[in-house]
């Protein structure tokens, strides 16, 4: 009897753990923030967006978005404002424009697949990128579809634009080159692995991390390879060009500092935990967020440590650099503004949390 | 504790699965089958322990109602003669929980490896960045990381998500089913007997019931897993009280119990 008993203990804990994680459907994400003059825009994993005063945290308007109505809520991607309209693509498949001064929806365009990378604007067009493979090409005033192209897998990376092409990385393990215009391929590079961010493009070059842990150069014109350097885990940060050196953060836990034309390493900073997010630059400063949780902020010229903050949870995203000010967002979607230069806490607020 | 269980269980579980995916061809539903077929070949010790301890346990049985019946009104004469006929017979009571106890952090790594391997998003992917293993022991010029994401398409299934026909869960109740069926001993005691009879249903349709939502990869462990255990289970004790459910539906009982090589074992042993 005793044994019966114990044994139906035990499978009915075997089938609480299963059962709790097949419960568990609603997506967690990690939030985006976009600044721009005295608004910071911030997505969450709820699935609302917000609009909070740079300064002093007030919420100015909140956006549920239709992911968050079916309680299966996510925002990965940066929201993105140009011309008072506010860009930001839902894992519940939908890229909404939104008034950015009111929250209130002009237009949504519908793909297929969840939607992770940020998007990006060139010449009034709008790139999104999908988990359906596919790239669209939208008019940004209207949302209407002028293009699209299909990659072979996912694309998570926010694509770059630059001399009327359009770069975009997948996990086909390609890097393509497109056409802005009608989005016809000109090139292709294939890697050792799955891209899982974004390139860079800058002076006529290419950059992009992979999952071979590899950073690549490649010519932007041909595709044709000029360098790749190696890293010690998977390259997922967008890589940062600054006068002439490629910063390059990797999930091995350590910036590297590279000449752009020779690949030469000029520094490199181990940081306490591993690098997700692309760092930020501002004022000779390289802003670096970790899943440690931890800010770190390095002289860019010579990679000695400036000044650290240490959030209570990890730094999946990107810093953003505007008004003196640093503002981070962690894991839980906690927002914090922080002194640009001297690393001190002004605000942090958590929008989701706020009654 | 996480940390090692880690190290442990669940990197190598989960870089042995992605070792078989790069092996047999990138086919994502082929690599947990094998995967779950070697994991049951390694424990096999342990649970072909358990299966010889249940089925010494349900020989027992009758003995057990004896002396139930013998000593209904003094429950402490009862407990000392029922730990003595363990010894005699050199059964523990605990024999087959043990290993169950041993199995259920192999159980745990399996499941944790499935879902790990098949990242939806970004934060299962940087999850799966901080477990993969930079190069396989022995095919050290292909990279794990290489392989991400993994084909999820197995014949009608995306392993990554539910099932959307249902097949998976409903092999998942009948495979469990017959396998609790050939596991559970013949009970004389009503109270007992009731018991299992509702575990029997229970834990199948529950199971079944999380499948329902859960990667369907998860679901093709399951029956993998519980088709395994009803061959191994056959081979130990044979058909259990599954032999009685043919009887029953009025079909001739093949053989009730097959001779297994643990009966020729007790046979010697006598």
């Amino acid at each position: 009897m005793r044994k019966l008993s114990v044994v139906i203990v035990l499978l009915l804990v075997l089938a609480t753990v299963l059962g709790g994680c097949a419960a568990n459907t609603a997506t967690p994400s990690w939030s985006s923030l976009f600044v721009a003059g005295e608004i910071l825009y911030s997505g969450s994993q709820v699935g609302r967006v917000y609009a909070l005063n740079a300064a002093s945290a007030a919420e100015i308007w909140q956006f549920p978005t239709a992911s968050e109505k079916s309680g299966k809520g996510a925002l990965y991607a940066a929201p993105l404002l140009l011309d008072g309209t506010l860009y930001i693509g839902s894992y519940d498949n939908h890229l909404y424009a939104l008034d950015a001064n009111t929250g209130s929806q002009r237009w949504v365009f519908s793909s297929t697949g969840p939607i992770i990378a940020d998007s990006v604007i060139a010449d009034g067009m709008l790139y999104v990128a999908s988990n359906d493979h596919k790239l669209y090409a939208l008019d940004a005033a209207t949302g209407l579809k002028k293009w699209e192209f299909a990659a072979g897998n996912w694309i998570w990376g926010r694509p770059a634009v630059a001399a009327g092409k359009v770069y975009v990385a997948s996990f086909d393990h390609k890097l393509y080159c497109l056409d802005a215009v009608d989005g016809s391929k000109e090139w292709e590079f294939k890697a050792g692995a799955a891209f899982p961010g974004g390139p860079t493009v800058a002076d006529g070059v290419v950059y992009c991390g992979a999952m071979d842990n590899k950073v690549y150069a490649l010519d932007a014109s041909t595709g044709v390879m000029r360098w790749e350097f190696e890293t010690g885990n998977w390259v997922w940060a967008s890589p940062v060009l600054v006068d002439g050196t490629v910063y390059v953060a990797s999930l091995d836990k350590t910036v590297y500092a590279l000449d752009a034309a020779t690949r030469v390493e000029r520094w490199r900073f181990s940081a306490d935990g591993i690098i997700r997010a692309t760092p930020a630059f501002a004022d000779g400063l390289l802003y670096v967020g970790t899943e440690a949780g931890t800010l770190q902020v390095l002289d860019a010229a010579n990679g000695q440590p400036k000044w650290s903050f240490k959030a209570a949870a990890a730094i999946h995203t990107s810093p953003v650099v505007a008004g003196g000010a640093v503002y981070i967002t962690t894991y839980g979607d906690t927002v914090y503004a922080l002194d640009a230069t001297t690393g001190v806490q002004r605000w942090s607020v958590t929008p989701s949390n706020r009654k | 504790m996480g940390g090692l269980w880690n190290t442990i269980i669940f990197q190598p579980l989960l870089n042995l699965l992605l070792f078989l995916y790069a092996l047999i061809g990138r086919n994502f539903g082929l690599a947990v089958i094998v995967f779950t077929v070697l994991v049951r070949l390694v424990t096999l010790p342990i649970t072909t322990q358990q299966m010889r301890s249940a089925k010494a346990s349900q020989d027992m049985q009758p003995k057990l109602a004896e002396l139930q019946q013998k000593y209904k009104n003094d429950k402490e004469k009862l407990a000392q003669e029922q730990m003595k006929l363990y010894k005699e017979s050199g059964v523990s009571p605990l024999g087959c929980v043990v290993p169950m106890l041993i199995q259920l952090p192999v159980w745990f790594g399996l499941y944790q490896s499935i879902t790990a391997a098949l990242p939806q998003n970004p934060l299962q992917l940087l999850n799966l960045a901080q477990h993969i293993y930079s190069r396989f022991p022995l095919l050290s010029n292909l990279m794990p990381a290489s392989l991400i994401p993994l084909n999820p398409k197995f014949l009608w299934l995306n392993l990554g998500r539910p099932d959307p026909y249902y097949i998976i869960p409903i092999l998942t109740v009948a495979t469990m089913w017959v396998q609790q069926k050939m596991t559970t001993p013949t009970n004389a005691d009503p109270q007992q007997k009731a018991m299992s009879q509702s575990m029997e249903l229970t834990m199948p349709l529950m199971f079944g019931y999380i499948t329902l939502s859960l990667a369907s990869g998860l679901g093709l462990y399951f029956v993998a897993t519980n088709v395994v255990g009803i061959i191994q289970q056959y081979r130990t004790s044979g058909l259990g009280s599954l032999a009685s459910v043919f009887t029953k539906i009025g079909k001739p009982a093949e053989t009730p119990r097959r001779k297994g090589k643990s009966d020729e074992r007790t046979k010697k042993q006598q």
